[in-house]
């Protein structure tokens, strides 16, 4: 009786030994990679509601909510990603305008779980943005880059300015946010990250961009050196990455 | 006993056939469950990349065709193993950066650099479009970058709600817009990003190609004009899916539309674009065949 044999030798071609011995180093090496990554927390705000003063400057925070502030967290049903998040509208008391300020703190910015930016959040909320800029604020005694947004729907028009802290730094921009993750994930740092949002309900560009550069100036004024250096980051260095 | 002896040479028998290919395909398997499992709880979790598990398994399912095992040769010349090699070592950045820097992207995209250099060269003597197509339409299962989707979404969903406005008007429903958001009635209705986005516009992209590759044709014109259609097709399906969408609204409520409907106006959106590709490679067969009565 002949069982058909099969000689595993000569059958196998070389290169599909090879592969499979790379590819078993690579996995390895990987494994290893992952392994190592550690969570870095600098950013942590605890208690938000208390850290954040309720009057900066000239401004003071309401408890009637003008509008109804877009919540930086829905985007059609995904995770809930942020270990805290703070909603809040300012009033100037000599002028009335009103400043919707909100803060969203997350432990940990892997991809999956990385802050949302207000061009996918507001959209996701039935907005249209029309306008997309890169901008500088004349903030905490340097130039802070911000992106700031023109977003309606319906009849609401919105000015908002943003910008996100990673680890120490802001990062501007996805492949900026990505390639920063991607580096110190290969150095074994996973970091937390914060967004600062600030919006109005206005018609105009140019004074809606002025009055929330105001608006920041005098919160990061108000609050002490440590929590401001949480909300701004660090002056980016180099050796950062 | 003897049942039991051809039973399993019956099996070994059935290894023997491709087993090359196999024993590539367990390879693939070790490296790219966890990439998957990862995939599968959030981009492919999106209703607009249903699509992405279904190509990758067409994917294989036309390798394994396309596949002779009597082809593979016992020895690789230079020029084979070089390319090998380049192509793995791209691969392997790829998954290690993928993998570490948590972009899924990557991780899974190396599956295409590993597949050429583990594949390719292990083939002689097949047409190489055999080869290549299946591993060009495995790249419409990659997760597209969201700095590719998101500028080019808003534009087409404002097509799409104004097209649906225009109909909707002139066939004298009580319609408004305003950018995304449509008023029908006393409802609301918002174009979300899978109604009209890139993604459906990918997905349907890739039953284009595979529907020119499965219905081959002689003809590299027509196989272009079909690929080429299908953005138009893509946009005609996604309108018809937001009209039905919002007819249903307007008969049954928000509730039937949100529910079961919404489902089944999902399946309408791709049995409309199939019969609107079918239709436009029949016309395109027609418009030929008379062009050659004309010519003799």
């Amino acid at each position: 009786m002949q069982v058909p044999v099969v000689s595993a030798k000569g059958r196998f071609n070389r290169l599909v030994v090879w592969t499979i011995s790379f590819w078993i180093v690579v996995a390895a090496v990987c494994i290893y990679l992952q392994h190592r990554i550690t969570p870095r927390h600098t950013l942590v705000l605890r208690g938000m509601e208390d850290v954040i003063p309720q009057s900066v400057g000239d401004w003071a925070a309401v408890a009637y909510e003008a509008a109804p502030i877009i919540n930086p967290e829905q985007q059609q049903g995904l995770l809930e990603d942020y270990d805290e998040i703070l909603s809040r509208t300012y009033v100037n008391r000599r002028t009335h305008t009103e400043v919707m300020l909100s803060i969203a703190y997350g432990s940990d910015q892997s991809h999956a779980r990385q802050i949302h930016k207000p061009e996918v959040c507001y959209p996701a909320q039935g907005f249209v943005i029309d306008s997309v800029q890169r901008v500088q604020f004349d903030l905490a005694s340097r130039q802070i880059p911000v992106t700031t947004l023109h977003a309606t729907r319906g009849r609401r028009s919105e000015y908002i300015g943003y910008w996100i802290v990673e680890g120490s730094s802001i990062v501007r921009g996805a492949i900026e946010q990505n390639m920063k993750r991607m580096l110190l994930a290969l150095r074994g740092i996973r970091v937390d990250g914060l967004l600062f949002r600030v919006s109005t309900l206005s018609d105009d560009s140019m004074t809606s961009t002025v009055l929330l550069e105001q608006f920041s100036q005098a919160l990061l004024q108000s609050v002490s050196p440590s929590v401001r250096s949480k909300l701004v980051g660090e002056p980016a260095v180099a050796s950062d990455l | 006993m003897t049942a039991l002896m051809s039973a399993s040479s019956g099996l070994l028998q059935l290894f023997n056939i491709k087993r090359t290919f196999f024993v590539l395909m367990l390879l693939l398997v070790c490296l790219y469950t966890p990439v998957i499992a990862d995939l599968m709880t959030h981009e492919w979790a999106k209703p607009e990349s249903g699509h992405a598990p279904i190509v990758l398994a067409l994917s294989f399912w036309l390798m394994y065709r396309n596949w002779q095992e009597s082809l593979v040769p016992t020895d690789v010349t230079a020029t084979r193993l070089a390319f090998s090699l380049v192509m793995q070592f791209m691969a392997a950045i790829l998954y290690i950066v993928g993998n570490v820097g948590d972009i899924s992207q990557l991780a899974y995209g190396s599956i295409i650099p590993l597949l050429l250099g583990s594949i390719v060269p292990l083939q002689r003597g097949v047409p190489i479009g055999k080869l290549i197509f299946p591993l060009f339409f495995l790249l419409f299962s990659v997760p597209l970058p969201g700095f590719i989707v998101d500028p080019l979404t808003q534009p087409m969903k404002q097509l799409v709600a104004a097209l649906t406005v225009n109909i909707l008007h002139a066939a004298g429903f009580p319609i408004a817009r305003s950018g995304v958001m449509l008023y029908l009635g006393q409802y609301e209705l918002q174009v979300a990003d899978a109604c009209a986005g890139l993604r459906t516009l990918f997905t349907l992209e890739a039953l284009g190609l595979l529907y020119v590759n499965l219905f081959e044709s002689s003809s590299r014109l027509r196989n272009i004009l079909i690929v080429v259609m299908v953005v138009p097709i893509s946009l005609l399906a996604n309108v018809t899916r937001v009209i039905a969408l919002c007819l249903i609204t307007y008969y049954f409520g928000d509730a039937a539309a949100q529910g079961f409907l919404h489902q089944f106006a999902g399946v309408l959106l791709f049995v409309c674009a199939l019969t609107l590709l079918i239709g436009a490679d029949l016309s395109l067969r027609f418009v030929a065949a008379r062009r050659t009565v004309h010519s003799k």
